[in-house]
């Protein structure tokens, strides 16, 4: 009877990792969604393999679900908080699996919203080069500037020399 | 006036000095006149066109009502198809869209800043819904490029509520959005939830940069944000 169950689980969970791997996960290795998102992306892809082998012997599975949540858990401490709220959940459905409550449409739906989350933005676009802002042609303008101080100069000193030479005279 | 005459030669150097002063002058003033009028400066979006971010549950019927006798009708959508081009008439921008996804760091990937066929282009964000699907899809373009001066949204901040961005998709339809607001945030206070996040109607956010430029990490220090809601559909 034991053997039995845990022949199920194993199937049922191996089924549900590779449910939850391919509608979710597939999309975040397209996404690339930051460091973080592509070490859990990587993760999930360990559980996927390595659980449905581990599901025949409890403790193994056990202690097999409980260094993967771990992992997960480090792996998202520095992902945006949608990431981190999504793993999270999966997380724990994944430990309830590891004793026997598997929820396949719950995980798949868990691995859906981590892809999802690792494909929302996490910050502005860097999106202007800086050519127009500030002051434009600083070249122009010390010309131009030059030129006109120049010229000023050229004047007052043609007077200055001017009502010298009258007071003079 | 005696020794005037005599003095010939310094009064001839008095009228040259004069003649190159006003010369100068009016060159310098010339130069400084052109200078001031060769600034650009990407217009800022203000209060005025803050708007409302989320569009009506449900929307007047456009064009084929008059203004008198509008219907309400739920928000339209459109079946996915990729984006091929965008047009924003306000603006003066036509431009065909680039397919940008995620940088490591989780921040949009943008069109290069220095290679001037691709920086003049907008991008649209291909992990985000297709223009006119539900959900907040997301197109970028430069305000300006590092040296070429003006980009696609450099005019970005002058849309007001009410102007049209038409999106061409891959199945030959126009997807037809109003600009509900147009907005300026700090990056460092950047709204992602409010900007990326999932809405119940069919959104488009255009977004560029804006604001102060800061030289020493050479960035903008805001970004402008257009949001925009689909109102209708048309054949290409």
């Amino acid at each position: 009877m034991k053997r039995a169950l845990m022949g199920t689980a194993g199937l049922v969970l191996g089924t549900g990792a590779l449910v939850f791997s391919g509608a979710g996960i597939a999309s975040a290795q397209t996404a690339s969604g930051g460091a973080a998102c592509q070490q859990i992306e990587s993760t999930l892809s360990s559980i996927q393999s390595t659980l449905p082998q581990a599901a025949s012997n409890p403790s193994a599975l056990s202690s097999k679900i409980g260094t993967f949540a771990s992992q997960l858990g480090q792996e998202s401490a520095s992902a945006s908080p949608a990431v981190k709220s999504a793993v999270n959940t999966f997380i724990g459905d994944l430990k309830a699996a590891g004793s026997g409550h598997v929820n396949v449409s719950k995980l798949t739906s868990d691995a859906n919203a981590i892809g999802a989350a690792c494909k929302t933005p996490s910050g502005a676009p860097a999106t202007g080069g800086g050519s127009t802002a500030g002051v434009q042609d600083p070249v122009l303008f010390g010309l131009g500037g030059a030129a006109l101080l120049a010229g000023v100069g050229v004047i007052g000193l043609g007077r200055r020399n001017r009502s010298r030479s009258s007071a003079r005279s | 006036m005696p020794g005037r005459l005599g003095r010939g030669g310094w009064v001839t150097g008095r009228m040259v000095a004069t003649a190159a002063g006003v010369v100068l002058i009016a060159g310098g003033g010339s130069v400084l006149g052109v200078a001031a009028a060769a600034q650009q400066h990407a217009p800022q979006p203000g209060p005025d066109q803050a708007g409302v971010i989320a569009a009506p549950a449900r929307t007047p019927a456009p064009r084929s009502t008059t203004a008198r006798g509008t219907t309400a009708r739920p928000s339209p959508t459109l079946a996915r198809s990729l984006p091929v081009s965008i047009s924003i008439p306000a603006i003066g921008v036509r431009s065909r869209l680039l397919y940008v996804g995620l940088n490591r760091n989780g921040t949009i990937q943008v069109p290069p800043l220095n290679d001037p066929p691709l920086t003049n282009e907008a991008a649209w964000y291909k992990y985000s819904p297709t223009p006119g699907q539900v959900g907040s899809s997301i197109i970028e373009g430069h305000v300006d490029s590092a040296r070429y001066g003006p980009s696609v949204f450099f005019r970005l901040g002058a849309l007001k509520p009410g102007n049209q961005v038409d999106v061409t998709l891959a199945d030959h339809q126009v997807a037809v959005f109003r600009v509900t607001a147009v907005r300026m945030y700090p990056k460092s206070h950047f709204p992602t939830s409010t900007v990326y996040g999932n809405t119940d109607y069919a959104a488009l956010r255009l977004i560029t940069c804006g604001g102060s430029f800061d030289y020493q990490t050479r960035s903008y220090r805001s970004n402008i944000v257009a949001f925009a809601s689909l109102v209708s559909a048309h054949p290409a």
